[in-house]
């Protein structure tokens, strides 16, 4: 990530969330955080139009063992 | 029977229980004798927060004149129990092991607490944890670090630590936790019990402090699977008053132990579970299953989908909700957090809410995916619970640096996958390391198949005596 997203990352914490943000906090959250969203993104092509999260507890107790 | 005060202590808690309610011991001797542990033993394992020695010794008067009346409560009677700080109670003060919440008197009590009430339990106060429940390792900087009955120089892993360590030490005869990346599992076979996350949504979650709405479960520690199923079939089943619990019937799960694994399909996984395994834990897995073998059951290899990628869609739901959750406090008192907690919370606060709504509308093809791969060839899944032997209490010790977020992806990489899926897990010490820690696999089933698990883990307890195994006085 370059200095510019960085900045913008700090801005929208500050503006959104009033929350302070330090670099060092950002250095560590950035890679977990980098490596969710590509998990989500890999499997996110797959998404029905009619799905949404209430789906899964009835689909939980189709599939019980 | 008037056994010494460690003989007391060192009973499971379906032999305690069985003993109180056949008038062979009293309740009042054995919570005395657990409480003479625990002046002896608490000041080297820091596994309670609170401590109510009184109360619990006046409840156990109150068990014994019951009895001598006729009168069982049911299956826990005059059994000595603590749980996890962040199980409200009303009236008593519930810290979540954080600075935050050190004052916070609920005024309502969970579900699960008055359901072990009912069913006769007694408590004794409230068990050390990662602060709000954040952390594989039991490390608390504001409570001080939880400390390993088997080695106090070691982790008791976590979040659950204070109930790994208190159940492993025989310090009470069981405790709750609760998972929501592997927070009872881990500190369970870390310290040598067995412990169960029950799937997604069979244990209420009402009165208990929430990481993530979305995958938090409560579950037991407890020193058998016996143990587990007991305490389990207390806790589990609907409650009104958490909508998010499942109405599906609750099994007679300490009924459905016996039976063995005479026939039954064990999967071992050929990708990512075994990876960077070392090779004193592998050693250990692999005579588990010998075991098993030995015992009837059916080794079938499979290959598990999207694993590798479960832990990243777990991470997406777990910050996003944490994160709201928190939010006014990040606000407010961010400092208040120790550095690796608030990092981890914070991180939901750059996840879009299209991320996160997506990581949970996956949640049922991946489920499906599983489903088909994996549970429709066998009946449980086996795999390695931590990759490598317990590490140190001073080697995790990293604060909020990336080492240490790091440290906390390694020690719960085998166990997050299952949190997102929202399947149950039941982890069965299995050994021990060179340093003398416990080593342990879990077992990992189909949506509501406990007692399959149980039944599983049973089976080994009855050739194997990991669990009876009782750690030296850490003094």
């Amino acid at each position: 990530m370059n200095d510019d997203s960085r900045h913008s990352l700090h801005a929208s914490a500050r503006a959104l969330q009033e929350i302070e943000l330090g670099s060092e906090d950002v250095e560590v959250m950035l890679p977990t955080v980098s490596k969710s969203l590509t998990a989500v993104s890999k499997l996110a092509p797959r998404i029905a139009f009619e799905d949404e999260p209430a789906l899964y507890a009835p689909f939980m107790e189709r599939v019980k063992g | 029977m008037s056994g010494t005060a460690d003989e007391l202590c060192e009973m499971d808690m379906v032999e305690v229980a069985e003993a109180i309610r056949t008038r062979k011991v009293s309740a009042v001797e054995v919570t005395g004798a657990c409480i003479q542990r625990i002046e002896r033993l608490q000041p080297t394992l820091n596994c309670f927060i609170s401590i109510e020695a009184e109360e619990a010794l006046k409840a156990a008067e109150r068990a014994d004149e019951e009895v001598a009346r006729g009168v069982i409560r049911g299956p826990l009677h005059g059994v000595l129990l603590a749980h996890k700080d962040m199980l409200y109670r009303a009236g008593k003060v519930t810290t979540c092991g954080s600075k935050i919440r050190k004052d916070f008197v609920p005024s309502y009590t969970a579900t699960v607490h008055a359901r072990l009430d009912a069913a006769g339990a007694l408590n004794l106060g409230t068990l050390n944890m990662s602060e709000f429940a954040f952390g594989p390792t039991g490390h608390n900087g504001h409570w001080g670090h939880c400390r390993n009955p088997w080695n106090p120089d070691h982790i008791t892993g976590g979040s659950s630590s204070g109930s790994g360590a208190a159940v492993a030490g025989r310090l009470v005869y069981g405790a709750l936790g609760s998972d929501t990346g592997g927070s009872v599992r881990l500190p369970a076979g870390i310290c040598g019990l067995a412990g169960l996350k029950p799937t997604q949504g069979r244990v209420s979650r009402y009165g208990v402090m929430p990481l993530s709405f979305s995958l938090d479960q409560i579950g037991p520690l407890t020193r058998s699977v016996r143990d587990c199923a007991r305490i389990f079939s207390v806790i589990a089943g609907h409650d009104p008053k958490d909508p998010t619990s499942s109405t599906m019937p609750v099994d007679d799960y300490e009924a459905r132990l016996s039976g063995g694994v005479r026939g039954m399909r064990i999967g071992v996984p050929t990708n990512f579970f075994y990876e960077d395994v070392s090779d004193e834990v592998r050693a250990c897995i692999e005579e588990s299953l010998r075991v098993f073998r030995e015992l009837g059951a059916e080794i079938v290899k499979v290959q598990v989908p999207h694993v590798d990628i479960l832990d990243g869609l777990s991470n997406v739901i777990m910050a996003s909700e944490a994160a709201t959750i928190h939010g006014n406090w990040l606000r407010a008192r961010p400092d208040d957090y120790q550095p690796q907690v608030r990092q981890r919370i914070m991180a939901g606060l750059f996840y879009p809410a299209t991320k996160y709504l997506e990581a949970l509308d996956l949640r049922p093809k991946v489920v499906a995916d599983v489903i088909d791969a994996v549970f429709a060839s066998v009946d449980v899944l086996h795999a390695p619970l931590l990759p490598c032997p317990v590490p140190r209490i001073d080697e995790t010790d990293l604060g909020g640096s990336s080492e240490a977020h790091a440290a906390v992806g390694s020690l719960s990489r085998l166990t997050r996958p299952l949190n997102y899926l929202g399947f149950p897990g039941l982890t069965v010490p299995a050994g021990f390391d060179g340093n003398g820690l416990p080593i342990a696999f879990q077992l990992l089933g189909r949506p509501y198949a406990e007692a399959t698990l149980l039944r599983a883990g049973h089976a080994y307890q009855t050739a194997t005596d990991w669990h009876r195994r009782v750690p030296d006085h850490p003094e």
